[in-house]
């Protein structure tokens, strides 16, 4: 009861005009920031924090925090209608999200991933409100060996989004654990593969490479076959999927947004680990998995909530242990200490008003998110209708724009460009371009993870610790059991 | 296309770089008229190296908002991350020396200018000012079973080279303070990095590790932490009840900090140098600044010139020493085998990795009797393999930790192994539409994609932009000129109001303007 007291104290705290108009422009600053390949939610949120020192540290709070919420939405807009995602997490909503566009169908994708970054985004919300206190402990008692095994599962999500040819799937996967080591060694501090570039210690930045392997690569191969024709936007139907078509995804959107919140809370693991897994899960649980990956709508709700809830998971350990979750939760805690407040455990007590604020404010600005979305998606599905001889100059441009944004670099303009070369090479020749983005995205993880577990006590640790044996197991067990059972249906049949 | 759309098109590109050149011109002021004016004659870029939010980036913030209130002068913080600040400084180095662009710094910039090879880049700089200094400290878990500098001590000698000690990145400022502490107590252990000092933090809190190297300032708002030693002369104010390492028995280690200030490229102007430290005079003594600084135990200061000089030329010697020993540097007499980053060595590299392309492409293509372009996919993989096992040999050998050449050398295995699955693999069928043919377009369309971002580092993004939009859409056989006027400008408005001007997105303007 004393929960609900503290809410309802926060909401009477945030329903003014002032709040309220603060709500809406960080929703929709965010929005915009999102959507823009190259610029992440924590740039978004860092851009902001100049403007908040003449706020209260409410205010400050509240606007920098509905940013941070919006722009994991927006990431998935133009992931959706261009196949340029806006973030890294909104790679994953791009696999299913874009073959929707193409079949004439955005408005399907845009609205799916609409309500279910609203519904993922508030249940992150209730679960940081109700749990913060077990979750910030589930964090901490998880070893570098835990992380591994979490990592392992996710690369075995290759099956799920390498297509067919099993051998190519994992060859691009490790290709892209490979092209990962590119850069300073993060345990022994060696330069790796540089090749005395300096822009190379850093590795190949994930915002270019994606951007080249999604969207340039599009545009090269429709460019190359021709297929200049316009799409027609299916107008048949309701441009929006019904209310019985979001009622069928809700078991979807929900178990993803608890995986997306969980997995949220881990320091370093970041809503883009939260997206593949609960878009692998999703299709192993699916009876249609075969449509994922050509336009199923779950797809694109299993990524989207998770990738919302995590919003939820990354405030845990910044609001119970004054640590960092993810790059827009370190940027939070620069601004609460340019306002003199210092987070953690003790903050909801000195600051009870401060937190219950927050929470309110993120519950707001969800309700925001959705009233904007809806009447911004028919600026959106506008865009598909764009002639494809100007759309495809301009997304090139775009891209151009998103990978230089990064760190205001031609490197990255060059690398971008270079990856969307590759992807076009590699999909000609029936090579699937994203298990590189899950090398990529997870090998830095698997690697320190698997390091820091044997430096600090040796490899019999994966046996030792239950919790990792249990998730390493089901990882070769959800590689493993498909293709026994396959093969056990070719000898039967 | 009809004589008519060619004048138009003609014209078209013609308004369009007349008008770019006219943005141009607006943003570049005549050399002349530039030097009679006083300092500053356009706003101060503060690099800084790392993303927003962290330390030294608050500090710059925190500097800028201060220094508001004694000058009208604008400051504008950017932030340029890659390289643990290698980027930001050679940012910095390549702007001319008129004092407009400051680089702040801190003493972990210097372990990686040794790390990296860029040591002698210190001389390039004048050391402006020396800011803060934020003294190093151990802080331990009270939970755990080491919760104070003695146990942890006893601990560390019952179970040599067992301890797990946690912080930031290997050969850091951190990693090089507990090197000297085991030192000094006659002790070993072992050195866990994290990717930020938060997760180490974390860490901490989970008991995986005995102690944090870190900050005073760390512990704030954590019960669960305390400092069991800081490194310096007396007990900070703040934290009063945090024993200093000289009082525990421990010589030598007094003055070991982090410190955070600002430098300007060398060769700077006496009278901007003499402006700044006005200013930084009057900011490291307003009482906001001070008391921000100093509620979380860090030390205001503010050194100058040489005296700043002369603390970074001993740390740089100082991780020399400690980076050797680390084995991150090679030292002197020591060779690490082929030099992949020398020209010489660049050029083998290119030749040997274009061979090993073309002989398993035709190998692949003669197997498998498809054309050498499908084997150029998997020989250029196995090249890059072979490539990057050759390297991890110049990599130095680890003790307990596998080593940075362990995975890339299991990747390339892997390489080699999965690339004979798909060698060996059933082929699939031959069809007359296997690969679909090149439209007229792609071929001017990738030849302009490889060409724009270097004509927009000549020419601006602008103009280049402009030509790129126009040349590829002809290319996809536009004709309706007056649309792809209203969409080039359209998208040039865009791209200039909302990340040129809203998001402070530095978008190229051109080596031919800025020269």
């Amino acid at each position: 009861m004393e929960l609900f007291d503290l809410l309802f104290d926060g909401f009477t705290l945030i329903l003014g005009w002032q709040p309220l108009m603060i709500v809406v422009m960080g929703v929709t600053f965010g929005i915009f920031v999102g959507a823009m390949p190259g610029l992440s939610p924590s740039m978004g949120v860092a851009l902001l924090v100049p403007f908040t020192y003449s706020m209260d540290p409410m205010t400050a709070i509240i606007l920098l925090a509905a940013v941070y919420l919006a722009a994991d939405y927006g990431g998935s807009i133009t992931a959706v209608t261009i196949n340029a995602p806006g973030t890294p997490a909104a790679a994953v909503t791009a696999f299913d999200g874009f073959p929707l566009t193409q079949q004439g169908k955005p408005g399907v994708g845009l609205g799916v991933s609409l309500i279910a970054s609203t519904v993922g985004g508030t249940i992150g919300t209730i679960l940081l409100i109700c749990f913060s206190g077990p979750l910030a402990k589930l964090a901490l008692s998880f070893h570098p060996a835990e992380y591994f095994a979490i990592a392992i599962f996710g690369l075995t999500s290759v099956g799920s989004v390498g297509g067919n040819h099993w051998a190519k799937a994992i060859l691009m996967a490790v290709f892209g654990l490979l092209l990962n080591t590119i850069g300073i060694d993060p345990i022994s501090g060696v330069t790796r593969f540089s090749f005395g570039i300096t822009e190379l210690y850093d590795g190949f930045l994930l915002i270019p490479v994606l951007i080249g392997l999604f969207a340039v690569s599009e545009v090269l191969t429709q460019i190359q076959k021709g297929q200049l024709d316009k799409v027609e936007i299916d107008t048949s139907r309701s441009r929006w999927p019904s209310i019985r078509e979001y009622l069928s995804l809700s078991p979807t959107i929900i178990s993803s947004s608890v995986i997306g919140t969980i997995i949220g809370v881990f320091p370093g693991a970041g809503a883009t680990i939260a997206s593949f897994v609960s878009y692998d899960v999703s299709k192993r649980f699916s009876r249609t998995p075969e449509r994922f990956g050509k336009g199923a709508p779950q797809g694109v709700a299993a990524a989207e909530a998770a990738n919302s809830s995590s919003v939820g998971g990354a405030l845990v350990p910044l609001l119970t242990l004054g640590i960092p979750g993810s790059a827009s939760t370190a940027v939070l805690i620069g601004a609460l200490m340019v306002h003199d407040v210092v987070p953690g455990p003790q903050l909801f007590q000195s600051n009870s008003d401060l937190i219950y604020g927050l929470f309110a404010s993120l519950l707001v600005a969800n309700l925001v998110l959705l009233i904007l979305g809806i009447f911004g998606s028919r600026v959106w599905i506008r865009i598909c209708s764009v002639p494809k001889p100007f759309l495809y100059p301009l997304v090139l441009s775009v891209a151009f724009v998103g990978s230089f944004a990064v760190r205001n670099s031609l490197f990255d303009v060059f690398t971008c460009f270079g990856f969307g070369i590759l992807g076009w090479y590699l999909r000609r020749h029936r090579y699937p371009v994203v298990p590189i983005v899950l090398g990529m995205v997870l090998g830095s993880i698997v690697e320190t993870n698997f390091r820091k577990a044997v430096l600090m006590e040796g490899y019999t640790v994966f046996i030792e610790r239950p919790m990792c044996l249990t998730i390493l197991l089901v990882s070769i067990g959800s590689v493993l059991v498909p293709i026994l059972v396959s093969k056990r249906k070719r000898i039967t049949s | 296309m009809n004589r008519r759309s060619k004048n138009l098109l003609e014209r078209t590109l013609a308004v369009f770089v007349v008008l770019t050149i006219g943005v141009h011109s607006c943003s570049v002021r005549p050399a002349a008229a530039q030097s009679k004016q006083p300092f500053p004659r356009k706003p101060i870029k503060v690099v800084v190296y790392m993303k927003a939010g962290g330390l030294i980036d608050v500090t710059s913030r925190k500097f800028v908002e201060i220094a508001s209130k004694y000058d009208e002068a604008t400051f504008v913080v950017e932030n340029k991350p890659g390289a643990g600040g290698i980027v930001a400084m050679n940012s910095v180095l390549n702007q001319p020396a008129d004092g407009h662009t400051l680089f702040a710094v801190t003493k972990s910039n210097i372990a990686k200018f040794v790390s990296s090879g860029c040591d002698s880049a210190v001389e390039s700089f004048h050391w402006l000012a020396l800011l803060m200094r934020d003294p190093e400290c151990i802080i331990t878990n009270k939970l755990s079973d080491t919760p104070d500098f003695k146990s942890l001590v006893a601990n560390a000698k019952s179970l040599p080279g067992q301890q797990n000690w946690l912080g930031p990145a290997t050969g850091g400022l951190d990693h090089i303070f507990a090197l000297k502490t085991w030192n000094a107590l006659g002790v070993d252990a072992k050195w866990i990095p994290h990717d930020n000092g938060g997760q180490a933090v974390a860490a901490l809190l989970g008991q995986q590790g005995v102690a944090y190297v870190g900050n005073p300032r760390e512990t704030l708002g954590k019960t669960e932490l305390q400092i069991a030693a800081v490194s310096a002369a007396e007990r900070l104010p703040q934290f009063p009840n945090a024993p200093t390492l000289r009082e525990l028995g421990v010589a030598g280690l007094h003055q070991e900090n982090m410190w955070r200030g600002f430098a300007i490229k060398g060769g700077t102007p006496t009278p901007i140098i003499e402006w700044y430290k006005q200013i930084i005079d009057q900011v490291t003594s307003d009482p906001d600044w001070r008391n921000y600084w100093e509620s979380g135990g860090i030390e205001v200061v503010h050194w100058q010139g040489d005296r700043f000089r002369d603390v970074v030329r001993k740390d740089r010697e100082e991780f020399r020493t400690y980076l050797s020993e680390l084995k991150i540097i090679s030292s002197a007499d020591e060779k690490r085998g082929f030099n992949f980053s020398s020209g010489v060595g660049l050029t083998a590299t290119m030749v040997a990795f274009s061979l090993i392309c073309v002989v398993f492409s035709m190998i692949y293509a003669s197997i498998r009797d498809v054309p050498i372009g499908e084997g150029l996919i998997p020989s250029f993989i196995v090249a890059l393999a072979v490539l990057f096992w050759m390297q991890t040999s110049t990599f130095p050998s680890e003790g307990s930790d596998i080593g940075a050449k362990s995975l890339p050398r299991i990747y390339a295995m892997s390489i080699f192994v999965l690339v004979g699955f798909v060698l060996l693999g059933r082929r699939a069928k031959p069809t007359s539409e296997r690969y679909a043919r090149f439209s007229s377009a792609f071929p001017s369309v990738v030849g302009s994609l490889l060409l724009y971002p270097l004509v927009a580092s000549n020419l601006g993004f602008y103009l280049a932009t402009a030509i790129f939009l126009v040349v590829v859409m002809k290319s996809l056989r536009v004709t309706n000129w007056k649309v792809t006027c209203f969409m080039v400008g359209g998208w040039l408005l865009i791209a200039y109001g909302f990340f040129y001007r809203l998001l402070f997105v530095q978008l190229p303007l051109g080596k031919l303007w800025e020269s």
